[in-house]
């Protein structure tokens, strides 16, 4: 048991989810809190003083984001991270305007919400022994605990295992070309016979979709040779 | 919408009060005009009376004439006959005074004097004369005497109430001054309003009245908008509730699953679980798709187009094809480049192909062979989906997209191909097939990549 659990208060109406989420998240090692509705949030803050608030923008007719901002002006520092089944933009802007630090569309992987919950804890609590878990590459960074992709602007992406693991090999040849043969023995783990070439190639072109926003890195076919991970020439 | 209401309101409100201040300042005009001049008969009338009644009290002839005039020192004690002479001081004769006036004064105050005046007579005249502009309905006519601020006599005229409301209220005075005596004639009357007047009130009346009572139908059917209105608005609401609660068991179904493929050691089981997961996130975005559309699907705006890799797509429909035809041994061939995307509206444009795609596996035999390929040109590309199916008559090719045309009665819905046509239209393409009947079909989809300036 570490000495100093990361605290998070989870506030969501959905109890089934809810429940999950906490069961799951305390399972690796966060303490976690869960709250179905938004009354005494603001005093449960008090009495557990999370280290990050995941809120859902829509608990039952209350408006999170009204919610959250008064809780954000009483507690400036604490990092609120919504959660919400509506992905419109503006509703996105209005949750980020009132403070929170991220705005995750459901459905989410329990691995994204611990990415994101251990960015901000990154940065507060300064663990030494999570900087092993992120490999960072040009102006992203790879999170090798959640299997997920951390770009420069905060947002996260949920990697599937395969792009994960192509994406890792990668970064670990940074600058090199990696074969093809090399790629599938990355992406399917050594099992050679699951070996499939349009896969790969399907993943490759997943792969620089992803990288093609707001990154400066870029995948480079070397013919007959292999790909490599290189910085993207301006 | 809600904000067009009451424009119409104040447009029809505006018209109608529009009409009525016109026709309010016609009426006012025409009968203003006709007032004014009245105004100058009665005044005239009342001043002939007055003149009338005098001379009537005096003679046809000097000797006949029961009164003199002459200076007030010249006058004897007595008369011939022994009498003394009444006299009546008229006053100086000074140059603002009009001497005729100053007689008709005096012979006045005479009469008064003698009880020879009589109101009801100057009444009478008055009353002639008036009669000839309109009905008399009200009148009263005061002698005062001024002096001792004494009323002498009056006489009173009143007609039904009605006619009194279209009347119009003419006065006139006369002050009868001597040098002693002051005397004071008050006339006032009242004529009915000339029934062409009367006429045009009574239409303004009932115009006002009808324009209150459109004001009043539009208000009511502006309210009856408005409750439908809302309630399509809630009816919409809940529509959009009840899809928004598909979201969430499907947010704990993905949670489950992501966290079963985290789990999972075996590379298959991790793989199918993850493309599940996917599924899953698709199905959610298609909810809500469904939930910011209702929109016309004739019309696609550029700005929602967004790039989408056709290779996804055939991935994802050719998955969905294995599912849904478990009995058939499906083989997809493509032929185009991995690397192929265009621009349009992702679930419609996926929709369109595979409606296609489905068509191809559905009429088909047991082991489906569906040829897929792309050819991009300078400004479209050119989707070709190629099946070895039951093919197509030309009977049935001229009706193929029409709506709910169909040879299939038992599956069939006659929309697929209709709606599939009107997805490409929609993107400024074109979709045509050619068939032969049992060797299979080819669908051609040419759709435009240049954004339309």
């Amino acid at each position: 048991m570490k000495e100093s659990k990361v605290k998070v208060l989870l506030v969501d109406d959905d109890t089934l989810l809810g429940n999950g989420v906490v069961e799951e998240l305390n399972n690796r090692g966060y303490e976690t809190t869960y709250m179905s509705a938004t009354y005494g949030v603001s005093e449960a803050i008090q009495q557990f003083s999370p280290d990050v608030l995941i809120f859902d923008v829509e608990i039952g007719k209350d408006n999170g984001i009204q919610v959250a901002q008064a809780l954000f002006k009483g507690n400036p520092s604490l990092p609120i991270i919504f959660i919400s089944s509506h992905h419109d933009d503006e509703r996105k802007e209005a949750g980020l305007q009132a403070g929170a630090v991220a705005y995750i569309d459901k459905p989410f992987s329990v691995k994204l919400l611990s990415a994101h919950i251990d960015r901000f804890t990154r940065m507060t609590k300064k663990k030494p022994e999570s900087s092993e878990q992120i490999m960072p590459i040009g102006n992203i960074q790879l999170d090798i605990s959640n299997r997920a992709l951390i770009f420069a602007n905060g947002s996260i992406v949920d990697l599937r295992q395969m792009e994960f693991n192509i994406l890792k090999e990668l970064i670990a040849h940074y600058n090199d070309v990696v074969s093809r043969d090399q790629m599938c023995y990355a992406a399917w783990e050594g099992q050679s016979v699951y070996f499939n070439d349009q896969s790969l190639n399907n993943y490759i072109h997943r792969l620089r979709i992803l990288l093609d926003k707001d990154t400066d890195l870029e995948i480079q076919l070397h013919r007959s040779m292999g790909y490599k991970l290189k910085e993207t020439k301006k | 919408m809600k904000h067009k209401f009451g424009r119409v309101l104040l447009v029809s409100t505006l018209a109608l009060t529009a009409l009525l201040v016109s026709q309010g300042i016609w009426i006012s005009k025409a009968s203003m005009q006709k007032k004014s001049e009245q105004k100058i008969g009665f005044q005239i009338c009342f001043n002939q009376s007055i003149s009338k009644l005098v001379n009537e009290s005096m003679g046809k002839n000097l000797a006949d004439s029961p009164f003199k005039i002459e200076p007030i020192d010249s006058i004897p004690a007595k008369n011939a006959d022994g009498k003394t002479p009444k006299v009546i001081d008229a006053g100086h004769v000074t140059a603002d005074k009009n001497v005729s006036v100053m007689i008709e004064d005096a012979l006045i105050v005479m009469q008064l004097d003698e009880n020879e005046f009589h109101l009801s007579k100057l009444d009478s005249l008055i009353t002639a004369c008036v009669s000839e502009n309109g009905k008399l309905v009200f009148s009263d006519i005061i002698l005062y005497d001024s002096l001792h601020y004494k009323k002498i006599d009056e006489i009173k005229y009143n007609s039904d109430l009605f006619k009194k409301i279209f009347g119009k209220t003419y006065t006139a005075q006369r002050l009868i001054k001597t040098s002693d005596k002051l005397y004071l004639i008050k006339a006032e009357y009242r004529i009915a309003e000339s029934e062409y007047i009367q006429n045009m009130g009574i239409a303004t009346f009932a115009s006002l009245i009808a324009s209150i009572v459109i004001i009043s139908v539009l208000f009511y059917l502006i309210i009856i908008l408005k409750r439908r209105y809302e309630e399509i608005l809630n009816m919409e609401r809940a529509f959009h509730g009840a899809i928004h609660d598909l979201k969430s068991p499907l947010a704990y179904v993905y949670f489950t699953l992501s966290l079963l493929e985290e789990k999972e050691t075996d590379i298959v089981k991790k793989t199918a679980l993850s493309v599940t997961a996917d599924r899953v996130t698709y199905l959610t975005d298609k909810i809500i798709r469904m939930l910011k559309s209702g929109r016309n699907i004739n019309i696609i705006n550029e700005t929602e187009k967004q790039s989408v890799s056709l290779y996804d797509v055939l991935e994802q429909i050719e998955a969905e094809m294995h599912t849904m035809f478990p009995a058939k041994k499906i083989v997809f061939e493509s032929n185009m480049d991995a690397e192929m995307s265009l621009r349009v509206l992702p679930d419609l444009f996926e929709a369109s192909i595979r409606i296609v795609i489905e068509n191809a596996v559905r009429y088909n035999s047991n082991s489906p062979i569906v040829e897929i390929g792309a050819i991009r040109d300078v400004d479209k590309m050119r989707i070709t989906i190629t099946d070895n199916g039951i093919g197509m008559s030309k009977q049935q090719l001229k009706n193929i997209f029409k709506p709910y045309y169909t040879s299939d009665t038992k599956n069939g819905t006659g929309i697929g191909l209709y709606y599939a046509q009107q997805i490409v239209k929609a993107h400024g393409g074109i979709i045509s097939v050619e068939s032969i009947l049992g060797k299979g079909s080819t669908f051609i989809l040419t759709l435009p990549i240049l954004p339309k300036v």
